[in-house]
């Protein structure tokens, strides 16, 4: 094939035209547009194994744009997202966030879910001054990367402090299983130290693979440490199976853990009965704001929210807020997010941030699952 | 000395008996064959020989030194080269490469501390230098690649119009009988103290057969000045009878006959081997 | 610790109904069908669509999953593996992982990626055994697994097309000429052996009762692994390998975590290959079979760079590209050189040394960790950490796998997915070191003089001149003797061995090179993405660098540079959905595989 050599040269000289043509279009740079659409750009699982996350976000952020806009926007200029699919992947959410920060109407940055994938990410956006709202990353070290690094997520610190709080109520020994990533070991650790300080006894403890399918092995033993209460640390598909398994091998003691997502309730079906968990929101909070905002939910998607939908309300709530108080560009999101004190959420009422960019002292509240869905423990 | 010398050779396989008692000796210069009907262990006897398989019991003595524990690559290094049935050359490089692989174990400027190579982790010293004189050659090492350039055309001046011209081509794109060329021209750059021929015509016409046997003579020549020998398994009865001084005759995994051509070809025993018993011994070989 | 052996035991009974149709399918076909998990998945979802969303009954459902994973297992048979029975065994062997990555994206593009609850079709907790409760699913599995376990093996052993079949299985081209209708036979083979995953695939859903279209993949590992447990080929093997598998795990678990699952199983499939490849009942041939026609694999010579063609690739890489292209395509583009510098060092070993690695993850992944602990933990500057990061890797990697050459052919492969898995988990476990799944965060930027190389363009300039300089040497190594010894060895290792060239000492030596450069890779990239942890470094990453390779041509380094920019570059630039684009990987590798086998930057032979 003799003449391939010679193709392959015109395929390099076009590539570089190309490439130099795309070069001179995405010329980025330059000042935000003072008028038109205001956009956030959201980095996030539209598809891959995290996708179900990227989908109960999009419910929340479509019912707040539709709030927003409802009310006028920003100063009259109607919001709108552009989204990008990074699976929570780290090698996608690097190039997506130098996209948007080469993207002169992106006034600030949502997501991405993981930490690890919003993390990998977060110098370019601090160096380049846009803002990262990674309002699902508890991971404790987010936010320490820079001052553009905001994060409205309840840290595992919050969480678990008032877990075990919640533990300690009926529990003076317990078991508990984590998930083997950062999320779950964080949790652990704050976890166990609230433990040790509150006199529980963890009779015993395993970390666990988010993808296994067969934890009988762990809950046998957990059973036979002959704990007053099992505790879950980890996701929806994985804790509903543990609670499954945990009833087949003949444990009927308080089991805490799960997550308030549909995805966990459907999965878990009945064992998930009684199951207590600690959250800042759950649909029947009397609050009339969360009774409006469950209400248009149930309007526009005939399901119940859960936790993730409203991670997402609330937090594009919160940037158009600071925008609104900043002005539309990115130093003035960034100046609303430190000056605005009292931000409107439907998980807290309000809410401001501390100096570690971090939700300063939110209220959790405990949450028991009674007639299979998620309510407010009386 | 003899070049080869082996003794009591035994393989079997799953309770199949392949080679069975097996004693015969190879002498400096000289060219034997082994003949014998098709299963009747020569091929194996070949694997045994060059370490592809291992004997259950028996031993095989190369120059002295015992070699049937030893593995393929030892027993190469020792001196002993070998072809294959089906000719295995290597596909996607030059036929002037496929030599230069021969001349290996002939290297001594690219390939310092050899002599640790048999040695677990102490290997990797001398396989280390191999990678660091790859990327920076020293002077002995340019001078050893010359030296190489030169070898690889003495071997291939040996088929000269055949090979020659083709020096830089790839091997899959050679004629079967090149391919054949080719590996020879490899097993010889090894200078070995035993060349292994198996089949080495199979598959070729009577033209191209002519030509390897006048190749086979040559080398027979040009060997016995430096005591190199010849094992040879071969199905061309007048190929084997023109070129052996002996002729070792294997069937059922045993030797049933060994002596000159001559003596061989009138042997009942041979004959019945071959063609089973009539009822008047007749001398069917030419 | 009874409970926890009746554990072991039932999802040994998993294991071992999956392992069966794997193993079945080894036995006719000599293919490690590494599709097979993706059929148990999509007949995991399709018995859940069956019985949940269209409210048919167990029975109806089976007989529905059991068409759907026959027709699949047909095609995958048909279009690609018969169709490379004349090629090296490891032709087939990407082929069915293309076959994966494209049967697993597209069950998650048809059934979403939604994890469901699968219908208790059959009571799943209705009976007690000491103190674990199990169901008349279970037990009913448990059957289906003996009965079809001894029906396969007998048929096998006495049938009379089953004797035919194992004639196929040793030399198809012999069994033709017998008569046998070999096309016919294998077409059987995968059907029935496809039926029995998706067979599977509604009994172990029920069994689980979580069923997602991404679980294919881990099901298939360990079916793999518990079929070579038991010794590949023989359907009481995969049964019992299954169930030891099933134990040792629930052991394994119960004395160290759930953290060591994956530790577990791969350990297991390392033990096995190195211990006794055969498994526990199968056997491994005394020496393979000579070639028919001769060495020849599909590979020719690589297509000459003219030195006007390279400049001019260099300065439009180095000098155009830098002044003219923005920010996001420097970004996207120092990541093509990561992967190119990853890709380019692995053709030394899978076309030099002739072996394919399923498994580059591993030591990306240690080069990386290696990297990031210097820098942050003990402070060390960029330069020299770069350099320990691929010494490490490289030495890691040489002691990891020096027991598995002397394995034949796919063996080797199907060890370097074990030893690239063992890596990650031992790293994620090891918390101490490497503070385990919290990651590593704030690994510094290179710096060159004291100056921060952080911006895009320094970055990417950076990546480009370690990518230079890798080819450069790859390219010396070629060049020399040495590359001329490694090529033989690829091409025909008994040929190679026979000339006095110690095979396995190159094959590692190869491999500690493109470890090396794998960690360089690693130490790169970590430093990109300035926080990394042990998720990252997972499967798709080693298949990615390993379509890479394919795509470029097995043996050519400049074919991988153009192979990441293909795989690596043209999706991010085209911005093609990223779901999209594991289908695009798989397409493109199953096309290649097929149709230019020997990749694009190679010519064929003959």
């Amino acid at each position: 094939m003799k003449f391939l050599p010679r193709a392959l040269g015109r395929v390099l000289v076009a590539a570089a035209a190309a490439l130099a043509l795309t070069a001179c279009a995405n010329a980025g740079g330059g000042a935000a547009p003072t008028t038109g659409t205001v956009y956030f750009g959201v980095s996030g699982p539209v598809t891959g194994p995290n996708a179900e996350y990227g989908r109960l976000w999009k419910q929340g952020f479509d019912l707040a744009l539709t709030k927003i806009n409802a009310a006028g926007g920003i100063n009259g200029r109607p919001v709108a997202l552009k989204w990008e699919d990074s699976q929570s992947d780290p090698k996608q959410t690097v190039p997506i966030a130098q996209k948007f920060v080469d993207d002169p109407e992106i006034i600030a940055e949502l997501g991405d879910f993981s930490s690890p994938a919003s993390m990998a990410a977060s110098a370019v956006y601090q160096d380049a001054g846009l803002v990262q709202f990674g309002f699902t990353n508890s991971h404790p070290d987010f936010t320490k990367g820079g001052d553009h690094l905001w994060s409205p997520s309840l840290t595992q610190e919050t969480l678990q402090n008032a877990n075990v709080g919640f533990v300690a109520k009926s529990a003076k020994k317990v078991a508990v299983l984590y998930q083997q990533t950062d999320w779950g070991r964080s949790a652990f650790d704050i976890f166990a130290a609230g433990a040790q300080r509150l006199g529980i006894e963890i009779s015993y403890s395993s970390a666990f693979l988010p993808d296994s399918t067969d934890f009988r092995p762990i809950l046998i033993n957990a059973r036979d440490s002959k704990p007053d209460a099992v505790v879950h640390l980890g996701y929806g598909p994985d804790g509903a199976l543990i609670v499954k398994q945990l009833r087949d091998v003949g444990f009927t003691g308080q089991f805490f853990g799960g997550q308030n997502t549909p995805e966990f309730l459907s999965l878990a079906g009945p064992a998930a009965e009684g199951d207590i968990i600690t959250g800042a929101f759950t649909a029947d909070d009397p609050r009339p704001d969360v009774q409006e905002f469950v209400k248009a939910f149930q309007a526009a998607y005939r399901e119940t929210p859960g936790d993730f939908n409203v991670y997402a309300y609330d937090a594009l709530t919160t940037v158009v807020a600071a925008a609104r108080a900043g002005g539309a560009t990115r130093e003035g999101v960034q100046k609303g997010l430190l000056e605005t004190k009292d931000f409107p959420s439907i998980q807290f009422g309000t809410f401001s941030f501390n100096d570690q960019r971090r939700p300063a002292d939110p209220r959790v509240r405990e949450l028991v699952v009674t007639g299979g869905k998620f309510v407010l423990k009386s | 000395m003899t070049v080869l010398s082996v003794s009591d050779l035994r393989r079997t396989f799953s309770g199949v008996t392949a080679v069975d008692s097996l004693s015969f000796d190879v002498g400096p210069g000289e060219v034997v064959s082994i003949i014998g009907p098709n299963g009747s262990g020569k091929t194996t006897t070949l694997n045994l020989i060059s370490g592809v398989l291992r004997a259950d019991s028996g031993t095989i003595e190369l120059d002295g030194r015992r070699i049937e524990r030893a593995s393929v690559e030892q027993i190469a290094e020792a001196g002993l080269a070998r072809t294959f049935q089906n000719g295995r050359v290597f596909a996607g490089l030059t036929v002037a490469e496929n030599v230069e692989v021969g001349l290996h174990s002939t290297l001594t400027a690219a390939r310092p501390l050899r002599r640790w190579s048999g040695y677990p982790l102490l290997r990797w010293i001398p396989l280390l230098a191999e990678l660091a004189l790859a990327l920076v050659p020293t002077p002995a090492v340019r001078r050893e690649r010359e030296r190489i350039t030169g070898e690889i055309d003495e071997q291939l001046r040996r088929f000269s119009e055949r090979l020659a011209p083709r020096r830089t081509d790839p091997a899959y794109t050679l004629s079967y009988a090149n391919r054949r060329r080719t590996e020879i021209a490899r097993a010889l750059a090894l200078r070995p103290r035993l060349l292994l021929l198996d089949e080495p015509t199979a598959g070729m016409n009577q033209t191209e057969t002519a030509e390897v046997l006048g190749q086979l003579v040559a080398l027979k020549a040009a060997g016995q000045a430096a005591g190199q020998a010849i094992l040879l398994v071969e199905h061309k009865l007048d190929l084997v009878m023109t070129l052996s001084d002996r002729v070792l005759v294997l069937d059922d995994g045993k030797l049933i006959a060994q002596g000159t051509p001559a003596q061989v070809r009138n042997n009942p025993a041979v004959i019945e081997a071959y063609l089973g018993r009539r009822r008047e011994p007749r001398s069917v070989l030419p | 610790m009874l409970d926890t052996l009746f554990a072991g035991l039932i999802h040994g009974n998993a294991y071992a109904l999956v392992a069966v149709g794997f193993s079945l399918i080894f036995g006719v076909t000599h293919v490690a069908n590494f599709a097979h998990g993706s059929v148990f998945a999509i007949g995991s979802m399709t018995g859940w669509w069956f019985i949940a969303e269209r409210g048919w009954p167990l029975w109806a459902a089976v007989i529905g999953v059991l068409a759907v994973t026959g027709v699949l297992g047909l095609l995958i048979n048909v279009l690609a593996v018969r169709p490379l029975a004349k090629a090296p065994p490891i032709a087939a062997l990407l082929a069915t992982v293309a076959v994966s990555l494209i049967l697993d994206n597209v069950a998650q593009l048809v059934f979403g990626p939604r994890v469901r609850p699968f219908p208790a079709a059959l009571p799943t907790n209705d009976l007690r055994l000491g103190g674990l409760r199990f169901g008349t699913s279970d037990v009913v599995m448990f059957g289906i697994t003996i009965v079809v376990m001894a029906a396969l093996a007998t048929y096998l052993k006495f049938g009379r097309s089953g004797r035919a079949i194992r004639a196929t299985a040793q030399d198809p081209d012999a069994a033709l000429q017998m008569g046998i209708p070999v096309p016919r036979i294998q077409n059987l083979a995968f059907v029935i052996a496809s039926g029995l995953g998706g067979l599977a695939g509604v009994f172990v859903g029920m069994y689980t009762s979580n069923v997602s279209p991404t679980s294919g993949a881990a099901a298939g590992l360990t079916a793999f692994v518990a079929a070579t447990l038991g010794g590949l080929g023989s359907m009481v093997g995969a049964v019992l390998g299954g169930f030891l598998l099933g134990i040792l795990e629930a052991f394994g678990i119960s004395l160290w975590g759930d953290g060591v699952r994956d530790l577990i199983t791969f350990g297991v499939l390392l033990l096995v290959l190195i211990l006794r490849p055969g498994g526990l009942l199968g056997k491994v041939p005394a020496i393979s079979a000579e070639p028919m026609t001769g060495t020849f694999l599909s590979g020719g010579r690589e297509i000459r760079l003219r030195w006007w063609h390279a400049g001019l690739a260099v300065a439009l890489a180095a000098v155009a590209l830098p002044l003219l292209a923005d920010r996001y395509t420097l970004t996207v583009a120092a990541g093509v050189a990561i992967y190119a510098i990853i890709a380019a060092s692995m053709t030394l070993v899978s076309g030099s040394a002739g072996q394919i690695t399923i498994g580059q993850a591993g030591p990306i992944a240690v080069g990386a960790y290696t990297s990031a602990i210097l820098t942050v933990v003990t402070g060390w500057s960029f330069w020299p950490a770069l350099i320990v990061a691929g010494l490490v890797s490289a030495v890691v990697s040489t002691v990891l796998t020096a027991p598995v050459w002397r394995l034949r052919g796919h063996y080797v492969a199907i060890a370097t997915l074990g030893i690239g898995s063992v890596a990650v988990a031992v790293i994620r476990n090891w918390e101490s070191l490497t503070r385990g799944a919290y990651g590593i965060r704030g690994i510094p930027a290179p710096a060159l003089f004291g100056e921060k190389l952080n911006s895009a363009v320094e970055f990417y300039l950076l990546t480009l001149t370690v990518l230079l300089v890798t080819l450069v040497v790859i390219t010396r190594i070629r060049a020399s003797h040495l590359g001329t010894v490694l090529a033989a060895v690829g091409a025909d290792d008994v040929a190679a061995r026979s000339s006095g060239v110690r095979a396995r000492d190159y094959k590692a030596l190869a491999f500690a090179v493109a470890a090396f450069f794998a960690g360089i890779g690693g130490a790169l990239l970590a430093h990109q993405y300035t926080y990394i942890d042990p998720s990252i470094f997972n499967l798709t990453m080693s298949l990615l660098a390993l379509t890479i390779i394919v795509l470029g041509g097995l043996s050519s380094p400049i074919g991988a540079v153009l192979g990441a920019l293909i795989l690596v570059g043209l999706p991010e630039l085209l911005r093609i959905t990223p779901d999209v684009r594991i289908l695009g990987y798989g397409v493109l590798l199953l096309l290649i595989i097929r149709f230019r086998p020997q990749g694009l930057w190679v010519r064929r032979a003959a």
